[in-house]
């Protein structure tokens, strides 16, 4: 009967088949055997007071992204991180340090108001943010909301700035403040990073000059990492960072003193700063500066 | 007489005649008269010309050569004999030859010859019974019935039957019927051939068949003769025949009908005091008009169906009563055709004597089905396959006689056939009937409704019954009789004769033509009304006939039936239907190839590259997977459906056959399931390596498997359970779009179920209608195990549930406890009015509390002062409540510590593939291809709006179901929790989600097992249909 | 494990620390924010955790040629809860709001001099407090 040859061909097939499917284990198996071997790294220490207080001097992005717009560049998405490129990021490490990158980036898109590319970058954010445990504070909702209504571009950066503060400072009470150090190391860089680009491209005084300042915060970073000295990437980190450092000791800040004055205006009180400050930044150095970044950003980014 | 015969006749009557000088005046006479009695004038002209063209030109010879002659003659009439008789031989059957052999005696008797010319035709005669193959004691007991001058000479023969007047039974072997007779009657019985032949040697009128018996005669007595004595009672060939019985190793059997009513279910009377009386050996026809009641008589007589009053006895046993007793006893052939299509004639019939004798082995069996097949001449097309009656292999007369080989090959001692001779041609009904004529003969009892019946067939007949419309029983009797019976109710004329005098035929059609008589108006119409009612004729019957007495037997009645062991049925049962299965190549075809053929399509489908940029596929980023695992479990359902939907509705009227046989249920049950459970297996295995391989999910294939696989079971069951409720295939497969729906709907898939209608959904436990869906355990076990079981969940599921659970106290309980508390404070120091404020704080007491027990219970590491926890419930003021604020605030800190730890761990873990970018890239890519982001999301819970809600008095966890282990609760037997949960709380014990679930879904398999085995949904069906009808 | 002990021991402790009342920043941080006005939000600093007389210091680093504002809120809602004093990367004091006896609820700095600078905040007669910095170029 044909019918019995129909059905023992596929029986065979059968067989084939399952047996196929049982010899597919290799690559899982240096998984599960790498996954279960000891472990050499050890646990983040406690954070000491000193660092308590570093981590909250260090500005956000947000500073250095306010001059490019004046620089007169025009918006240039290839020279942020690319924002579907969060996949890769497994550690805490990576995930916390591109969370501060692209919450840089996502500053310089709002100032650009380029609203498609700000979605995106949302979400990799709250993507990234939700794998850190700190997504409560970033309601996609509201935020969509805002970013549809044009008028209030301000509105939109305030609240990515603010929902990071926020952010950092319940990493910092939920006893995770190297999370949060990483996010703002993250930040500063990207920051760094793209006013390096942007200034060396329009050649923008103002934005050297801002760059150049920079070497004070670096000071605080640096000095933020080394109380880290237990974690290992931190103290990669702090590695590229001092190559850095000696970059940026080519860079003169003086400063002349004269007493502030104060000022009731409108009921408000003003204080004027009457000291000056003489930057002198060579723009051979910010371009070194902008090399050694650059080689530290990619590190990070992977 | 054939001419085959007569030509014959005429060649050997011419060899034997032309000894001695020829034929003489008396011998040509003899050969005349014969011829006459046979044929027409002109025939008998033809004929004789023959004779006398074989006798030769013999008269013009001269002496001398004669005797030469004579010696050349002998020799060439001996040599001519032989070949004359061989080619009878061939032409003619046996019985054929023993009346050409008792014509020659007839022959040589009417003269009185020389003795050298007797002993010549003595030698021929001899001669040709030795070529006719007929034995010699019976060929003496031929010569010395056909010789003799008186018959009661030959009294020690038992072969003979006597009819005489007042005998003494000295020295009689022979049989013996009294009746009122001049001189005695032999009937002789040639066993070999199951023959009577008559002679009757006195001197008054006897009546054969209406003709004249004549002293020179041996006639023939065959089937359905009467023979009519101008004093004596008639004698019936039955009569004679069941004397030869008695001698026979014939069963005991009596079978009384006693005044049996019968009412249809709606009110109708079907039977109306219908009484039967009958012992083994006869054949008895029922017949009547349409509606009369014959199909409801057979049932009812066969126990098919229960009388309303009245019983029938089978050897004094209740056929209702104690049915167990008669097991095996009755044989009952429907009307219907109960073949199985795709298999041979000869393996249907083997399959069902398998069932029927278990003691055989595969000899015996092969044997009787041949011989059954041999005697229904069937057995030439026993290899081909029956077909159906759209696409029919064999006729129409085939099937039918297959249908009674069915129950003719276990031969039982009382049978039942439904109109076994409607639609086959003349020739095949007569050998149908031959057939069980001859089983009488060995001493069955057999009722037959017939319709329509030709003369010979009606003449075979011992006895017929003839009910009237509404059940009237109008005739029971002789069947040749019925004829003179209702003419002489009726006056008519030639009232005596039963049958045609030159034709020997009866008309059945006359008698119910009388029956049926309709009244003629004045114009000379017909009118529709009868001239004679039913009740009348039934009237006229109760006056006019008798039963005739038997004798109760009270033996145990024989049975011809062994039923196998419960594992042999078993065993049957499936080999026949897998053999049934696998010849019909369009049902294998579609049930093997739609499982690999829809697993193709669905994943070839829904296999999509996510990167806009890459151009490989991962499993990792494939969005349709969670739809994919939903539609895996429908396709199942849909195949374990379909495929079971028709098979008990086709067994249908097998089914009946079979449960009068009392064959198993739980055989007949068992191999369907059976033989289901494997083919879902099959169709379930090709799905899951077809779809996975094409999808790319990999290491889950048992899983998969034995999930679907369960679930098509169910469906299996489900389909059986549907087929054996209801009676036409379009309402089933109506029914199965409206099973499946409610599947897809509550499966948990589609439509969460906190987002349905308030009376069937809740917030923290799955919803009962959806735990009776089989689709909802099946999609949250998959869901759960291809989420956590895989690869590279594995190594991190117990971070990640760690993870979940701290942080999610820590983020959004320990928050909204506080919140609690503070809307407890507003209470406190709310101005409302006492009454309106008291049930509110109780009732956040209430919840504080239970939350509170409930964590300290969880987490044993946190540690409270009982006393202080005791008073601040119970005392519930404002300090209480910021102690209790503070208490959350610690449980807390706790929880993000516990969070913070996990977390580092967990970091560490992947950390570990971060060294070479080998490792990175093994991390990333076993990340892709084991762990499905959609449906991670999907298990998490992840769109969800609220991550915790307060519901009935405690707050219910929305996030990461995945994560969060089933509550133990109370009652031992409440399993209830939310869907996805990894583990369920079972009777004090926590069970595996998958292991529980694969244990539901063969619960409800076993529970639709049961409700098939005892027909709860046929029989709830017929219940309320009764209900609605009653009037 | 080992930090979780530490939480343990710290339970007793941390109850009668807790008698230090709970501090809901997040609406003085809104109304904070909200005083800012065309001021760029940068930072919130949190003044808890301290009783009246006591002060908590922060730094941070400001760009010259930019505007800083810091405003000032406390959880009673008066405008004079926060004192604050803001010290240059040399410890000189540039400004404080308590002026003339009078408490102004938030500080303008028209930085001209980048250096870090420090901030010391104390509270009065209140629970708590927020601080919240913003720019302007």
């Amino acid at each position: 009967m044909k019918n019995k040859y129909f059905i023992i061909g596929l029986f065979s097939t059968l067989v084939v088949l399952i047996f196929s499917s049982c010899s597919k284990k290799q690559s899982a198996d240096d998984f599960s055997q790498i996954a279960k071997s000891d472990s050499s790294g050890q646990i983040s220490q406690a954070t000491s007071e000193l660092a308590g207080q570093v981590i909250k001097s260090i500005p956000p992005p947000i500073e250095m992204q306010s001059m490019i717009l004046s620089s007169g560049a025009t918006y240039n998405a290839d020279i942020l991180n690319p924002s579907d490129e969060a996949e890769k990021y497994s550690t805490n490490y990576h995930k916390a340090i591109n969370l501060g990158i692209y919450g840089a980036d996502l500053a310089y898109i709002n100032i650009y108001n380029h609203k498609e590319d700000a979605l995106s970058y949302l979400n990799t954010v709250i993507k990234l943010s939700e794998d850190l445990k700190v997504g409560q504070f970033f309601d996609f909702e509201t935020i969509k909301r805002v970013a549809d209504n044009n008028k209030n571009l301000d509105s939109m950066l305030n609240i990515t700035t603010s929902n990071f503060e926020k952010m950092n400072n319940y990493l910092q009470e939920q006893n995770r403040s190297n999370i949060s150090m990483y996010m703002l190391t993250g930040g500063w860089v990207e920051a760094l990073y793209v006013a390096c680009k942007v200034g060396l491209d329009k050649k923008n005084q103002p934005l050297y000059d801002k760059i150049a300042e920079q070497k004070i915060v670096l000071d605080q970073v640096l000095l933020l990492l080394s109380c880290y000295k237990n974690d290992p990437n931190a103290k990669i980190l702090h590695d590229d960072l001092h190559e850095l450092k000696t970059v940026f000791d080519k860079i003169k800040i003086e400063t002349v003193y004269a007493e502030p004055t104060m000022v009731e205006e409108n009921g408000q009180l003003v204080v004027k700063d009457n000291s000056k400050t003489i930057i002198i930044a060579p723009e051979d150095v910010i371009k070194e500066i902008s090399n050694s970044i650059s080689a530290t950003r990619a590190k990070i980014i992977g | 007489m054939s001419e085959e015969i007569l030509k014959a006749l005429m060649q050997l009557f011419a060899i034997i005649t032309k000894q001695d000088d020829g034929v003489s005046e008396k011998e040509r006479l003899f050969v005349e008269t014969f011829l006459k009695t046979q044929l027409n004038a002109e025939m008998v002209t033809s004929y004789m010309q023959l004779y006398e063209s074989f006798l030769g030109s013999k008269e013009s010879e001269d002496p001398e050569a004669e005797t030469k002659k004579k010696k050349l003659t002998s020799v060439k009439d001996s040599v001519k004999t032989l070949s004359i008789c061989k080619k009878i031989n061939k032409t003619l059957t046996q019985k054929q030859k023993f009346i050409v052999l008792i014509r020659l005696f007839e022959l040589i008797d009417t003269d009185t010859v020389a003795e050298s010319t007797a002993n010549q035709r003595s030698e021929i005669i001899n001669t040709v019974a030795t070529v006719f193959n007929i034995e010699e004691i019976e060929f003496a007991e031929i010569e010395r019935f056909c010789r003799t001058k008186d018959i009661l000479l030959l009294k020690e023969n038992p072969n003979l039957l006597l009819v005489a007047n007042d005998i003494s039974t000295e020295g009689i072997l022979a049989k013996v019927i009294e009746n009122e007779i001049d001189s005695p009657l032999g009937i002789l019985h040639i066993l070999s051939e199951d023959m009577y032949f008559l002679r009757y040697l006195g001197k008054t009128n006897i009546l054969l068949n209406g003709q004249p018996v004549s002293r020179n005669q041996v006639s023939l007595f065959a089937y359905g003769s009467t023979i009519k004595l101008p004093q004596g009672e008639p004698i019936y060939y039955s009569d004679v025949h069941t004397r030869f019985l008695a001698s026979l190793d014939i069963p005991k059997i009596s079978f009384e009908a006693k005044n049996i009513e019968y009412k249809f279910p709606n009110g109708n009377i079907g039977l109306r005091d219908v009484s039967i009386n009958e012992g083994p050996g006869r054949l008895i026809a029922i017949m009547g008009g349409s509606g009369a009641g014959k199909t409801t008589m057979l049932n009812v007589l066969a126990g098919l169906e229960k009388p309303t009053s009245g019983t029938i006895t089978i050897n004094n046993i209740d056929v209702i009563k104690d049915k167990s007793k008669i097991e095996g006893v009755i044989g009952y052939v429907a009307q219907d055709d109960i073949l199985f299509e795709e298999l041979s004639v000869f393996q249907n019939l083997y399959y069902n004597a398998k069932l029927c004798f278990k003691n055989y082995n595969e000899l015996e069996l092969t044997e009787a089905v041949n011989k059954t097949l041999k005697s229904l001449g069937l057995f030439e097309i026993r290899e081909i396959k029956v077909g159906n009656v759209l696409n029919k292999k064999i006729s129409g007369g085939q099937r039918k006689r297959l249908n009674i080989a069915l129950e003719l090959i276990r031969e039982p001692v009382i049978m039942f056939l439904d109109e076994p001779t409607s639609g086959l041609s003349s020739r095949d009904s007569e050998n149908v009937l031959d057939l069980l004529k001859e089983l009488t003969l060995k001493g069955k009892l057999i009722f037959v409704v017939i319709h329509q019946p030709s003369s010979d067939i009606y003449k075979m007949f011992d006895k017929v019954l003839i009910l009237d419309v509404g059940g009237y029983q109008i005739y029971y009797g002789n069947p040749v009789e019925a004829v003179s019976y209702f003419k002489r109710i009726t006056d008519q004329l030639n009232a005596d004769e039963g049958q045609c005098h030159h034709c020997g035929n009866v008309n059945p059609e006359q008698i119910f033509n009388t029956i049926d008589a309709k009244v003629v108006d004045e114009y000379g119409n017909t009118t529709e009304t009868r001239k004679i009612s039913p009740k009348i004729w039934n009237e006229y019957f109760t006056e006019k006939i008798k039963l005739d007495k038997i004798e109760t037997v009270t033996e145990a009645p024989p049975k011809s039936l062994s039923l196998p062991s419960l594992l042999k049925q078993f065993l049957v049962f499936t080999k026949r239907d897998v053999l049934s299965k696998l010849g019909n190549t369009q049902y294998l075809l579609i049930n093997l190839l739609e499982a690999p053929l829809l697993a193709f399509l669905l994943s070839f489908i829904i296999r999509y590259i996510d990167d806009p940029k890459g151009d490989t596929y991962h499993f990792g980023n494939n969005e349709n997977i969670p739809a994919y695992l939903f539609m895996s479990i429908i396709v199942a359902l849909f195949m374990g459906l379909t495929v079971s939907a028709e098979e008990i509705i086709r067994d249908a009227k097998i089914r009946k056959r079979e449960t009068f046989l009392n064959l198993s249920k739980l055989g007949y049950f068992s191999s369907k399931i059976c033989i289901l459970f494997t083919l879902s297996a099959v169709q379930t295995i090709l799905f899951v390596l077809i779809g996975n391989a094409i999808l790319d999910i990999k290491d889950m294939t048992l899983s998969y498997w034995l999930m679907l696989f369960s679930l098509s079971c169910t469906a299996n069951l489900m389909g059986l359970n549907i087929s054996a409720t209801f009676n036409s295939a379009v309402t089933i497969y109506i029914l199965i779009p409206i099973l499946l729906i409610p599947q897809m709907v509550l499966s948990g898939a589609i439509f969460s179920f906190d987002k349905l209608n308030k009376f069937i959904s809740n917030k923290d436990n799955v919803p009962v209608v959806a735990d009776m869906m089989a689709s909802r355990w099946a999609f949250e076990a998959l869901a759960v195990t291809q989420f956590r079981d895989n690869k590279y969940q594995t190594a991190f599921y117990q971070y990640e549930k760690s993870e979940s659970l701290h942080d999610f106290k820590s983020v959004y309980w320990a928050p909204k406890l506080i919140a609690k508390l503070d809307e407890t404070k507003n209470l406190l120091i709310s101005a409302q009015p006492k009454d309106v404020i008291l049930p509110q704080i109780e009732n956040c007491k209430q919840v504080l509390k239970a939350e509170f027990i409930k964590e300290l219970k969880a987490n044993p590491e946190l540690i409270f002062d009982e006393t202080d926890l005791k008073g601040a419930f119970e005392k519930f003021d404002i300090r209480s409540i910021d102690y209790l604020k503070n208490c959350v605030e610690i449980m807390k800190d706790y929880h993000s510590a516990k969070y913070n730890e996990i977390n580092n761990q967990k970091d560490m873990l992947i950390s570990k593939f971060m060294d070479t970018k080998e490792h990175v890239d093994l991390f990333n890519n076993t990340k892709k291809d084991y762990y499905n982001e959609s449906l991670a999301d999907l298990v998490k819970n992840q769109k969800a709006k609220n991550k915790i809600i307060e519901y009935k008095g405690k707050f219910i966890q929305l996030k990461d179901p995945v994560f969060l282990d089933a509550e133990e609760k109370q009652n031992p037997f409440n399993y209830r929790t939310h869907l996805y949960a990894p583990q369920k709380y079972f009777l004090g014990k926590t069970i595996d989600t998958f292991y529980f679930n694969l244990c539901v879904i063969w619960f409800s398999t076993f529970v639709l097992f049961l409700t098939l085995y005892f027909e709860v949904f046929k029989k709830g069906l017929t219940f309320l249909s009764t209900i609605r009808f009653k009037k | 494990m080992r930090l979780v002990k530490k939480i343990a021991v710290i339970v007793g402790v941390v109850v009668s620390i807790a008698s230090y009342a709970q501090c809901n920043t997040e609406p003085m941080v809104q109304k904070c924010s909200g005083k800012l006005g065309d001021f760029t939000f940068l930072k919130v600093y949190k003044i808890d955790k301290i009783k009246t007389g006591e002060s908590v210091e922060f730094s941070y680093v400001f760009s010259g040629n930019t505007s800083y504002m810091l405003s000032l809120c406390d959880d009673k809602g008066t405008e004079s809860g926060v004192e604050v004093t803001l010290y240059d990367s040399n410890r000189k004091l540039v400004s404080t709001n308590k002026l003339n006896g009078k408490v102004y609820p938030a500080i303008t700095y028209n930085c001209k001099s980048t250096g870090i600078y420090y901030m010391t905040y104390s509270i009065a007669d209140v629970t708590c407090g927020v601080s919240v910095l913003g720019f302007k170029k």
